[in-house]
This record gives C-alpha cells, structure tokens and sequence, in this order.
C-alpha cells in the first residue's frame, strides 16, 4: 500500500484484527442505535405536545376579556347609568339631570335638596325594558338604602366630589 | 469482488453483514492510513477507522450511486478526520496551547513513529499547512492517489488540488531548507 517509506507503524497483526473490532462495535452500535432512536422519538412527541400546550396557554390568557367591575356597588334592585358623572358636578344637578328622564323622583339624599319621585328609572343601554316601573315596597326598599351611606360610597369609589 | 457486488450484499439486509465484511476487509487498511497521516496518533487513528467504518454501515442505504463505494467511504473517512482535528483544535484553544506543537510532542514519544529526524522535521513542515492543504498533500505523497481520483473524493476540481499540492510542497520545502538546508525531492 505505502509506496513511500512510512515513518508510521503499528502494532502487530493489527490489520488482521482491526476487521473482527469493527464488525463487533457496528453491531454494539446498532443495538444501542436502535433503543436511543426509540427513546428519542418517545422524547420528540412527548417535546412537541408540551410546545403545543404551552402556545395554547399562551393563546388562552392573551385573549382579552371584558373586565366588568364587580365591586360596583348596587344601588337595590337599580341599574346605574353608564351616563359618566362629573367628579366636581354636585348631587343636585346630576339628580336634576335624571330628572329630565324620569317621570317622577322619589329618592332622598341625605345632605341634598329632596327631590320628586320617580316611576321610572332610566334603563343601561343594553337594557332591553324602555323603562322600569317600582313598586312602592321598591321605592321604600330605594329610600332605605339612600339613607344610608351607600351614595357616599358610590361617590367615593367613583372619586365624585360633592 | 466489484463495487456492484458488494453493494447487492449490503442492499440485502439478510447478506448485508457478510458485504459490509468485504467491504471492511478490502478498504480498512487504506482508511486507516489516509486518517493515520492526518491525526498522526495510533489510538487516535484506530479510533477514527472504526467509528468511520460504523458509519458506513449505518448510511449504507444513504449512499447515492454517484461515485464508486471505495471514493464514499474515503470521502467520510477524511471528512471525519478533519472534524476530528478542529474540534481537537477548538479543545486546545481553550487551554491556550496549540495543537500542532501538542501533536509534535506526542510524536517525539510515540513508539509507533519511527524518531527519524527528517521525517520529524517533515511532519513538522506539515503540521504548519492548513488542514485541508495538509489532507492534499498526504494523499498525493503518500497514497500516491491521482489527482483524478483525488477530485472525486474531495469533490473539488483537479486543477485546484494541483494548485494546492504544488503551494503545499513548495512550502514544505522553504520550511525544511530553511531549518537545515536539507533538500527534499518531491514529484508533482
């Protein structure tokens, strides 16, 4: 083979078993190749599932929703207008203004001048009823709790001063 | 036995083993020696035969029939010899010593290299190429491979490897003239 003097040697009938090495490891190879590769495609899938978990997790809390505010305190069995309430209008006016809308106000605030009593009261926007008619028991129900402090309340969560 | 029949040995997966045994048994000296010329360590070298040779067998179906079985397996041979040297390189570079002068050390002390002072000083003049240049010119010096054959298995053109071989032993030259004035023929 080596035409040119070989300043390399080796050890002694090395050729003559360098065959039967090779043929053992290809074979100690081939067994471990074939268990790795099997748990290599068990590791692919199980990789590819979490991925798809993840991105779906991800998608899922990136999806705005609308964020109602519960804490909203509620005036009896009334619905608040989504009408927006100047912080520095007074009480009167703004009961003034609902006035307008409504056919007569029974409400009384304490501190505020009383006004005439409503049937009706003006109805959310996505409200279905044009208007909403009380029962007396309802208006007393209505008065009971404007007596308390819950307009201050509501007047102070909705930084509105009076 | 050709090419042709080996390769209808390995087609068959019940024949494959007793092929792959031709195949070893007519090319393992011939790889050793190309990868041997490269790493210039025996253990190194050993290791590198037969990890190519598991290659082979585990590609076997992978080979394309462009080129005959022999230039294939020459062609992983040298390619798994050179990624054998640069990650050895890479390795070294991180302890801030090179591997050439690591090489020459271990062949100082290597029983399996005969301590002739011209061969050391040519392999001294080698381990100064670039790799690749290196590779060129071992298998033109020592394998004596055409540079027709050499093209197939380096799949690069015959005028390049020419071009390479002449850069490669005129360097080689300089180097050996310049350490002792010793003159080396080298045929193109």
């Amino acid at each position: 083979m080596e035409n040119r003097e070989n300043p390399f040697k080796v050890p002694e009938n090395y050729f003559e078993e360098l065959e039967n090495s090779i043929l053992s490891q290809v074979k100690k190879n081939s067994k471990k190749r074939y268990f790795f590769s099997e748990i290599k495609t068990v590791y692919k899938y199980a990789a590819t599932l979490l991925l798809l978990l993840a991105l779906g997790g991800i998608i899922w809390w990136s999806i705005p929703t609308n964020t109602i505010n519960n804490s909203t305190p509620q005036l009896a069995k009334t619905t608040i207008s989504d009408k927006k309430i100047e912080a520095t209008q007074p009480i009167e006016k703004i009961v003034k203004e609902k006035k307008e809308e409504r056919e007569t106000i029974i409400t009384h605030v304490e501190g505020a001048k009383p006004i005439s009593s409503v049937s009706t009261i003006q109805q959310p926007k996505d409200s279905t009823n044009d208007e909403l008619k009380l029962t007396e028991e309802e208006l007393q129900y209505l008065e009971y709790y404007l007596q308390g402090d819950i307009i201050n309340d509501y007047l102070t969560y909705n930084s509105i001063e009076l | 036995m050709t090419d042709k029949e080996i390769f209808d040995l390995l087609e068959n997966k019940q024949s494959r083993e007793r092929g792959f045994s031709v195949l070893v048994n007519q090319l393992k000296e011939r790889v050793y020696w190309q990868i041997r010329h490269m790493v210039l360590s025996h253990e190194d070298a050993n290791d590198l035969v037969q990890e190519v040779f598991i290659k082979v067998f585990q590609n076997i179906d992978s080979f394309k029939h462009d080129s005959s079985l022999s230039t294939w397996v020459y062609r992983i041979a040298l390619n798994h010899a050179l990624n054998f040297l640069q990650s050895k390189k890479r390795r070294k570079s991180l302890v801030f010593s090179s591997l050439e002068n690591s090489m020459l050390e271990n062949l100082k002390s290597d029983k399996f290299f005969e301590t002739n002072e011209i061969e050391f000083k040519l392999q001294k003049a080698l381990l100064s190429l670039p790799n690749k240049q290196r590779m060129v010119f071992n298998l033109r010096y020592y394998d004596e491979m055409p540079f027709k054959d050499m093209a197939q298995v380096l799949e690069t053109s015959e005028s390049s490897l020419k071009a390479s071989y002449h850069f490669a032993s005129k360097k080689v030259q300089e180097q050996l003239l310049e350490e002792e004035n010793v003159k080396l023929e080298l045929t193109d």
